[in-house]
């Protein structure tokens, strides 16, 4: 049994969440799924994420889950066109400064984020900015590839480094 | 110290949380997607989610915090009010450092864990409440920094000592009050004054040639031109030998672990009190072996007992009980009041008793029960329960009515009063007491 914890500084804005709605809406608005289907299944993953942030339970790190699901649905079916990548882009940015408002850290965590959060949208920036440039359909592909390979390149260099940081704090304990 | 963090240098290494874990999952699988489908959205959603990680790690590693923990613990009995705050340095604010919530073996919280944040402290209070006396240092929250987004998080540095948590029975305060010689059973331990070592000032004498560093009064020698040395009063009531059982007694090592802290916080009590009034004290564990300090008094004793005390483990072996009664001689002089505390909840304990009066130390026996333990643990309904419960009280008291035939016993039921104890020291008769 653990105390609950009581932080006076704890906060978490409605604004946030109202962005992440608007984004995921307009997102699967031109998706490839028919009518009103899109938004809602985006609105939907939205609702259930919040309401599983609000959990007092160890479970809650999990909590973008359903978000992640309706994002992941409306991405696979959404069609070629530059507004869905861009819409697609800003949901997903959205979705991470909603995350970073947690209503149980304190108040102001989308503020602090928003260092983390700019380089993500640099980066999906210069991609949209480059596949304006490229519009054949072979250009496009090319592009995905290369940042493709380069994340993963990223994420290698980024693991052998913290394995390394890791393997010298247990060598000088 | 157990649970210290005194390293006082920045903590290293990051860890990724499964959130982490999640988003990169989640971003692999669009990234695939993308390329399977020759689409470029998924990617655009992927991006971040691949991205975000590992910009978070970049800026955790960046930052530097340190934390120093100053705490203390209030209230009564068996209420703990703890509060305390953490300052330090903390780059970005004090925002993202989290402060687990904590809480000691065997209390339960009594209030919310309350943390406000200042520019560069956070402070906190937490109440609890503990089931039985307790002896023990509680280890020092973990203070993490982790960023808004819940992807990265590493410990933060800085010196958090453990927070010494004693409690024990009310009554114990009382027994300084109380004249030790009325407890003794056999002659020897009667009420007397001595000019000595230790104690209270007494006065000014010639020092002798021998005379120890530390006893010259210099103020004086420097007024009369030669050496003055002090005499300390040793004011005697009586003296005390207390032994703890430690050795496990039961199938059960985790009710054998919780009697034993209920001794322990017991003993604490018992031997803090005697001190205030001037007792000589010696302390002795029994688990395989016997480990004791002598009979002494003064300060520094008193912090040697009382950490010895607060050390006392259970013992993975246990010894036979003549050895501990033998052994006691080679410490001790036979003849020497003893209070034995044992958990006594097997056969062997029933032993001790016998052997150390047959080796000359009379004997005062305090058994916390632990029959308040097992209450509601046979899986039983109401009535079998209660049944089951007057069955073990019946049992129990038959073997402490076969003990009385040797020392004086003190049945500890109730873990939050030694009343009992208390009216013995008054009243010392060969009656039961509970």
């Amino acid at each position: 049994m653990s105390a609950p914890v009581v932080d006076a500084a704890r906060g978490g804005s409605r604004l946030t969440f109202v962005l992440a709605v608007l984004a995921v809406s307009l997102f699967g608005l031109v998706g490839g799924l028919p009518d009103l289907i899109g938004p809602a299944i985006g609105v939907v993953g939205l609702v259930l994420s919040s309401l599983w942030r609000r959990r007092p339970t160890t479970g809650r790190t999990f909590a973008p889950l359903p978000a992640l699901v309706a994002l992941t649905v409306l991405a696979v079916s959404a069609p070629v066109v530059a507004s869905a990548e861009l819409l697609g882009g800003f949901a997903t940015l959205a979705l991470l400064l909603w995350l970073a408002d947690d209503p149980a850290r304190p108040a102001g965590g989308g503020r602090r984020a928003v260092s983390a959060l700019a380089s993500c949208g640099l980066a999906v920036g210069i991609a949209w900015s480059a596949l304006l440039l490229l519009p054949s359909t072979s250009g496009r592909v090319g592009v995905a590839g290369a940042l493709l390979a380069a994340v993963l390149l990223v994420l290698g260099y980024l693991l052998v480094r913290e394995a390394e940081g890791r393997s010298s704090v247990a060598a000088s304990a | 110290m157990d649970g210290v963090n005194a390293d006082g240098g920045p903590a290293v290494g990051i860890r990724w949380t499964g959130r982490a874990y999640l988003l990169i999952g989640v971003g692999s699988f669009l990234a695939v997607a993308a390329v399977a489908s020759r689409s470029a959205v998924p990617l655009f959603v992927a991006l971040p989610l691949l991205l975000v990680p590992f910009a978070t790690a970049s800026f955790a590693q960046s930052r530097s915090a340190q934390a120093d923990l100053t705490w203390a613990a209030g209230g009564v009995g068996a209420d703990v009010d703890v509060t305390g705050e953490l300052r330090g340095s903390f780059e970005g604010g004090v925002g993202d450092l989290v402060l687990e919530p904590f809480l000691p073996l065997g209390a339960v919280p009594t209030a919310p864990l309350r943390i406000s944040r200042g520019r560069e402290v956070i402070r906190f209070s937490a109440g609890w409440r503990l089931l039985e006396p307790t002896i023990a240092t509680v280890r020092p929250p973990r203070v993490v920094w982790r960023d808004p987004l819940g992807l990265v998080e590493r410990d933060v540095g800085g010196a958090r000592p453990g927070l010494e948590l004693g409690r024990y029975p009310a009554e114990i305060h009382r027994l300084g009050a109380i004249r030790l010689d009325r407890t003794i059973a056999l002659p020897g331990e009667t009420r007397s004054r001595r000019v000595g070592a230790g104690g209270e000032f007494y006065g000014i004498r010639e020092a002798a040639p021998s005379e120890p560093w530390g006893r010259i009064n210099w103020r004086a020698s420097a007024r009369v031109g030669r050496l003055l040395a002090n005499d300390y009063q040793v004011d005697l009531t009586g003296d005390l030998l207390i032994v703890l059982d430690v050795r496990p007694c039961s199938s059960d090592r985790t009710l054998d672990a919780r009697l034993l802290g209920i001794a322990r916080a017991g003993v604490y009590g018992i031997a803090d009190a005697l001190f205030h009034s001037k007792v000589r004290v010696g302390y002795a564990t029994f688990g395989e072996f016997v480990e004791a300090l002598p009979l002494s008094t003064g300060r520094g004793h008193r912090a040697r007992v009382l950490a010895a005390v607060a050390a006392s483990r259970l013992s993975p072996v246990a010894g036979p009980a003549e050895r501990c009664a033998f052994s006691l001689k080679r410490f001790y002089r036979p003849g020497l009041t003893t209070m034995v505390v044992s958990s006594w909840t097997g056969d062997m304990s029933e032993e001790l008793v016998p052997y150390l009066r047959r080796q000359g130390f009379p004997p005062l026996l305090i058994s916390p029960s632990p029959l308040p333990m097992l209450e509601g643990t046979g899986g039983l309904a109401p009535d079998g329960e209660l049944l089951a419960r007057r069955l073990e009280l019946v049992e129990r008291r038959a073997r402490l009515s076969e003990t009385w035939r040797y020392a004086p016993v003190i049945d500890w039921n109730d873990y939050w009063s030694l009343e009992g104890l208390a009216r013995f020291l008054r009243r010392p008769a060969r009656r039961r007491v509970s």
